[in-house]
């Protein structure tokens, strides 16, 4: 009978490692020893078939949901106007909400490329939705950058909280510094567009109401550093 | 027995089908090794005659406007193949769902029940019941008053609700409320479910309970508690109280004989932050611990506490979608809370001589918890007793401390586990 030479229990012939401990189990078996019968079946999980099924219905019933209304509007368009005119908007924007259904329910297994897919869906919505009357104005200098702004901070985010072991306050905090740097570069790339004074005014306001929160979640991480305790301590102990 | 339409949940059932969600499905699970391939013709056959024998548990779970109840249940319970991890979920509450599944494979035949419905010494009558019946199809002739039979009348004591029945509301309650260690262990993906089960001599066991002069259940206990306070001081996890959550089954203490849930649940607790405690402390301690708890009056003061809950008009009266949505918290905080793991003990399963020659072992794995990740079961047949651990994550640190330790102890321990 085969053993674990590390945790000293008797396993199964058909391991190859100790169910308790992993140590890899010499393999002994003898020619002629009977085969053992499994006990337990190749299991399926049950949840996954489940959830995939319940969220291709979901799928189909607000495909078919924003499918049938944005038709409907422009039958409505039509008929009212005798052109297609104001329901191409609508019709583009419940185009777009449908790609964004496609990464909310993870058809697109890769969530970095579920980040990219959607901020080029959004580009792409804002680019249409400037250049549907022929020219393009604000697409360029205000789109672009926020889009492409947004999709670079949501990326190191997302790379940060995967990569960070211990998942606490300290990643909330990195995600709020992550708001802060967007929101001073929105603010600056408006100002660019926009006549006048190029001072940087919400974005700071902004800044200054989640900086503090911030830095409280990493203090609370990582706590107060021994010396200064023991600094505390020697000067307010009673 | 004339069969009633419709039955109120006993006081556990209450609390369990409200917390029953996907993961923590309230499913136990027992098995039967049996010596030959299962013949499911004949299993289902088997079933078809002893469903008769225990009418109330052909039932369905139905709500109502403020509790749960169970309805008679017109469909017939099939058996199936075993597909899936053990005690995964399945939707009792849906209209012609049975409160328990009976599942085979190879030469392994399972009930899974919903505590809901009954306790491991329910399950355990049942699956006598219906390897008896199983057998008996096959020509094997056996004798055993003790088991059901198809074609005997049901008793009426096996619908009480004891719990109810054993109530007094003049008796004082008791209330102590513990922060306990949890195992800080990461849990599997959804629809997973580990199980690793230590099979170790009775023999064994129980000459080296019997030199310390405790029972099985305290040593192993013991053993229990040994294994987590190791785990904690070994891997430097913040000492909490380790609190043990062990049932207790009241049929004999009460001369019950309900099938339902009939157990309070005594919890041992040591507390590492007061000092290591030795195996032998902890051995004194559980064996003074379970003469003290496990006595008529303070097991009356359980049950006045597990039923004073549902004889509170207030809550009564709140509609039962409320109590769905607050049940689960109110068990995260005052049930499982309170206690790291479950530990416990169904006993020695017996069978006549005639069928042991066809039935290998027994095992039982506890329902699944995301309160208490970790909990333990255990059963006996013949000479053998299989200790199993059931756990939401594939962290075995504490399954390892604990046999590596009876090992030490001269114990010859066979792991087997379901992944």
């Amino acid at each position: 009978m085969p053993y674990c030479a590390k945790c000293g229990v008797e396993v199964g012939s058909e391991n190859d490692n100790c169910p308790l401990c992993h140590f890899p189990i010499p393999d002994i078996t003898v020619d002629h020893a009977p085969e053992r019968e499994n006990r337990f079946p190749d299991v399926k999980n049950i949840y996954e078939q489940l959830a995939m099924d319940f969220k291709r219905k979901a799928f189909y019933t607000l495909t078919f949901l924003l499918l049938g209304n944005a038709l409907g509007l422009m039958y409505s368009n039509y008929m009212i106007n005798g052109e297609l005119s104001w329901s191409l908007y609508t019709g583009i924007t419940f185009f777009t909400l449908w790609v964004y259904l496609i990464f909310i329910f993870r058809f697109v297994q890769s969530i970095r490329k579920s980040i990219i897919g959607a901020g080029i869906n959004t580009l792409v919505y804002l680019a249409v939705l400037d250049g549907i009357n022929g020219s393009f104005e604000w697409v360029i200098p205000l789109g672009l950058p926020a889009v492409f702004m947004a999709l670079i901070f949501l990326l190191i985010n997302y790379s940060i909280w995967i990569k960070s072991k211990n998942k606490g306050l300290h990643t909330v905090a990195v995600s709020l510094f992550l708001v802060i740097g967007y929101c001073i570069g929105l603010e600056y790339f408006i100002n660019l567009y926009k006549p006048g004074d190029h001072v940087l005014i919400w974005s700071i306001n902004v800044a200054l109401n989640i900086l503090p929160w911030a830095l409280l979640m990493l203090y609370i991480h990582f706590q107060i550093p021994v010396w200064l305790k023991e600094e505390i301590k020697k000067r307010f102990h009673i | 027995m004339a069969i009633k339409q419709w039955f109120k949940l006993d006081t556990a059932g209450k609390m369990y089908s409200s917390i029953k969600s996907s993961r923590a499905t309230t499913l136990f699970r027992l098995s039967a090794d049996l010596k030959e391939t299962v013949d499911p013709d004949l299993l289902q056959e088997a079933l078809d005659h002893i469903i008769e024998r225990f009418p109330y548990f052909n039932v369905n779970l139905r709500r109502g406007v403020f509790w749960y109840y169970f309805e008679w249940n017109e469909s017939h319970p099939l058996i199936e193949p075993e597909a899936h991890y053990p005690c995964m979920n399945m939707p009792i509450k849906k209209k012609g769902v049975h409160p328990f599944r009976v599942l085979y494979f190879n030469k392994k035949v399972s009930v899974e029940f919903s505590h809901i419905i009954t306790d491991g010494a329910g399950a355990v009558t049942f699956m006598r019941a219906l390897l008896f019946e199983y057998y008996k199809l096959q020509g094997v002739e056996a004798q055993d008053p003790s088991i059901f039979k198809f074609g005997d009348e049901p008793d009426a004591g096996e619908t009480e609700d004891a719990f109810g029945a054993h109530y007094d509301e003049n008796i004082p309650m008791y209330r102590r409320r513990v922060n306990a260690f949890h195992f800080p262990f990461k849990r599997e993906k959804k629809g997973v479910y580990n199980v690793v089960t230590g099979i170790v001599p009775v023999a064994d066991i129980l000459s080296e309970s019997r030199s310390h002069k405790v029972s099985i259940t305290e040593f192993l206990s013991a053993v229990y508690f040994d294994s987590i306070q190791e785990l904690m001081e070994r891997d430097g996890f913040k000492k909490k109280p380790i609190v043990l959550n062990i049932p207790v089954n009241l049929r004999r203490l009460f001369g019950s004989k309900t099938m339902r849930n009939f157990f309070i649940s005594v919890t041992p607790m040591i507390d590492p932050r007061l000092g290591h405690y030795t195996f032998e402390e902890i051995l004194k301690y559980m064996h003074h611990f379970m003469k003290i708890t496990v006595d008529e009056k303070y097991v009356m003061q359980q049950i006045r506490q597990s039923v004073i809950s549902e004889k509170t008009l207030f809550l009564r009266v709140v509609p039962l979608f409320i109590k769905d949505m607050l049940m689960p918290i109110i068990y995260r905080t005052y049930g499982e809370g309170n206690y790291t793991s479950g530990f416990s003990n169904v006993g020695p399963i017996k069978m006549p001589p005639e069928l042991e020659a066809h039935i290998e072992r027994f095992e039982l794995y506890p329902p699944p918890s995301t309160g208490n990740t970790l909990k333990v079961t255990m059963v006996s047949y013949q000479d053998k007793l299989y200790i199993s651990f059931g756990s939401l994550s594939r962290d075995r640190r504490v399954e390892q401390i604990f046999f590596t330790k009876l090992r030490k102890m001269g114990m010859p321990v066979k792991i087997e586990a379901n992944r």
